[in-house]
């Protein structure tokens, strides 16, 4: 019987490590913020959720862990569906880690180590395991030298790292960042999901989901990408496929990232297929060196 | 940097760190006991003094410590003078303000000079222990007092969410002041839209803070500061430890000194 469950939850984990249905929610009981919410993640994929301002992306990652209880709808986490007693929720919160905004909100101790082991130390693991995954945590990210460090005294990128990292030590393979790059100057930002890419590549269990409204960003960085526009997704798939759609990207009042802009332009100027949809600017030279220039 | 940041600088890095968390509570609450009790206005004068010194001392900045007292100050001085009126029968000063006739006395000026020695002197007596003594230390000793949790986890909210409030009221206040908004008449109207946007963004910053916590499984239990010590050397577990002795010997100096009453 049981060994029956194990093999459903490893089909079902093997596809999508979290799947939304139906998802509703209200703050005041007055406007719905969320709509109907469908969406899946899949085990291993980087998604960008897109979004304007209000768009309702903050309210649905904190669906994610059970921090918001949905009105009506449902959660599936790694095929389990979400319940929301005390047990259930500690369990999917060790699962999925979520990393606010503002990471001043999130480091409540006053030295690194203590703030990474906060997690740790209220699940009531051993000091010697509390220990060694705060070093795990903190190589992960590379921040090693950050230690013994006094929380407030960090630049905003590493105290952004920071926060990741108190989020790792609880091992989760679920990361969810909310706006990771809100704050930080470009080469900061570039920093970051450096990161955050070589988390992924050191583990492929790691699904990340992060909410943005930097397009530019969701291109270039994402696997996947998904549109929120008043409390619904809009559309999901390919980031060329999603971002590349004007009449989406228009009524969700986004703009196309510009690479992608010029590509199309470029397409609509050569006589032929252009050649794959470039992801940066290099690439975007180089479409534009063979169409144009020849 | 902000209040909140510069004392939890200090706990972290002041040169009693290491010296145990039970022993500090010791020391600071007894002597702060000491000082409730005698009527010795020297001793009061030298539990201050000496306070203040290790305080210093440890690490904490002098500019610091100063602006700290004088906030209760500010609150202790009106009261204070309060009483030279209305205590006593023998006057020192008199006066009158518009047709008044204010008289102040011997009497209420001394037990005001006395009232308020106490209090800073109490003041000193915590100061030391706040600004010696990371939060997460605390906790922990009042946990192993066996504090109802209720207590411990409320201390410790209380200890974050005064720190968002002053906070908020000094970001708040800075852009009302950037957009004058406490030139004359504006006064009333600035406080209190002052203080309803500071409550607002309070709130707001407590609700994310309880959600991270919540995010990270927080149970009440708050990493101490031992965790980043490398090699284990706290293992042994003593009652008594130099430090403490010292403490202890301090105190019953004192205590001989309030009791015998020998010195004024
Ligand atoms: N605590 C709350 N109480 C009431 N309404 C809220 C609360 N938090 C958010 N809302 C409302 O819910 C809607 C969606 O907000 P949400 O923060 O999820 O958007 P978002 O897409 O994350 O926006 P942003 O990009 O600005 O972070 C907004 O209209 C907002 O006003
Ligand atoms: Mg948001």
């Amino acid at each position: 019987m049981r060994a029956h469950k194990d093999e459903e939850d490893i089909k079902r984990d093997a596809e999508n490590m979290v799947e939304v249905q139906d998802l509703w929610f209200s703050y005041d009981k007055k406007k719905w913020v969320l709509k109907g919410v469908d969406m899946k993640l899949k085990r291993g994929d980087k998604t960008a959720l897109v979004g304007s301002t209000g768009a309702g992306k903050t309210t649905l990652l904190l669906h994610l862990n059970g921090l918001l209880t949905p009105d009506k709808g449902k959660i599936n986490i790694s095929g389990t569906f979400l319940s929301y007693n005390k047990k259930a929720l500690t369990e999917v919160r060790k699962r999925v880690g979520i990393v606010f905004q503002n990471p001043n909100d999130q480091i409540v101790a006053p030295i690194v180590f203590q703030d990474v082991a906060l997690g740790p130390v209220n699940l009531g693991l051993t000091e010697g395991e509390v220990k060694e995954r705060v070093k795990r945590a903190l190589n992960e990210i590379n921040i090693e030298d950050l230690r013994d460090r006094k929380a407030h005294e960090l630049s905003e990128g590493e105290k952004k790292k920071v926060a990741i990292a108190g989020v790792l030590a609880m091992e989760p393979n679920i990361l969810v960042l909310d706006e990771p790059t809100s704050g930080l100057d470009p080469e900061s930002s570039e920093d970051l999901l450096n990161t955050i890419d070589s988390l992924c590549e050191q583990n492929d269990n790691m699904s990340v989901l992060a909410a943005t409204h930097d397009v530019e960003l969701a291109y270039e960085w994402a696997d996947r990408v998904m549109v929120m526009r008043e409390g619904e997704i809009v559309k999901s798939g390919e980031p060329y496929a999603v971002l590349g759609d004007e009449a989406v990207i228009k009524s969700s009042r986004l703009a196309m990232p510009r690479v992608l802009k010029i590509y199309k332009g470029i397409e609509m100027m050569a006589s032929e297929n252009p050649g794959m949809p470039p992801k940066s600017v290099e690439e975007l030279l180089k479409v534009m060196r063979d169409n144009l220039w020849r | 940097m902000s209040l909140h940041h510069t004392l939890e600088g200090y706990t972290v890095s002041n040169k009693l760190v290491n010296i145990r968390t039970g022993d500090k509570i010791f020391f600071s609450i007894f002597t702060l006991i000491i000082a409730v009790y005698t009527q010795s206005l020297f001793l009061l004068l030298l539990i201050l003094f000496t306070m203040s010194c290790i305080t210093i001392w440890s690490g904490v900045r002098i500019k610091h410590y100063l602006e700290l007292m004088t906030i209760p100050l500010t609150f202790l001085l009106p009261s204070i003078l309060v009483l030279a009126f209305l205590r006593g029968s023998e006057p020192v000063l008199t006066f009158s303000i518009i047709g008044m006739h204010l008289a102040m006395m011997r009497e209420g000026l001394e037990l005001g000079a006395l009232l308020m020695m106490r209090s800073m002197t109490g003041i000193s007596c915590l100061f030391f222990l706040i600004m010696t003594t990371p939060i997460a230390e605390m906790l922990d000793t009042m946990k192993k007092f066996r504090m109802p949790e209720i207590v411990v986890e409320l201390s410790f909210m209380v200890y974050k969410l005064i720190f968002v409030l002053i906070e908020e009221m000094e970001s708040t206040k800075k852009a009302q002041d950037a957009r004058l908004g406490y030139l004359r008449g504006n006064r009333i109207k600035s406080l209190s839209l002052l203080l309803s946007a500071m409550l607002v963004r309070s709130l707001e910053k407590a609700q994310n803070m309880e959600r991270a916590l919540e995010a990270r499984c927080y149970a009440g239990k708050m990493p101490s500061l031992k965790l980043g010590i490398k090699n284990e050397s706290e293992n042994k577990v003593h009652i008594i430890s130099p430090s403490l002795i010292l403490m202890i010997l301090f105190d019953a100096c004192l205590l001989v000194m309030a009791v015998g009453g020998s010195v004024i």
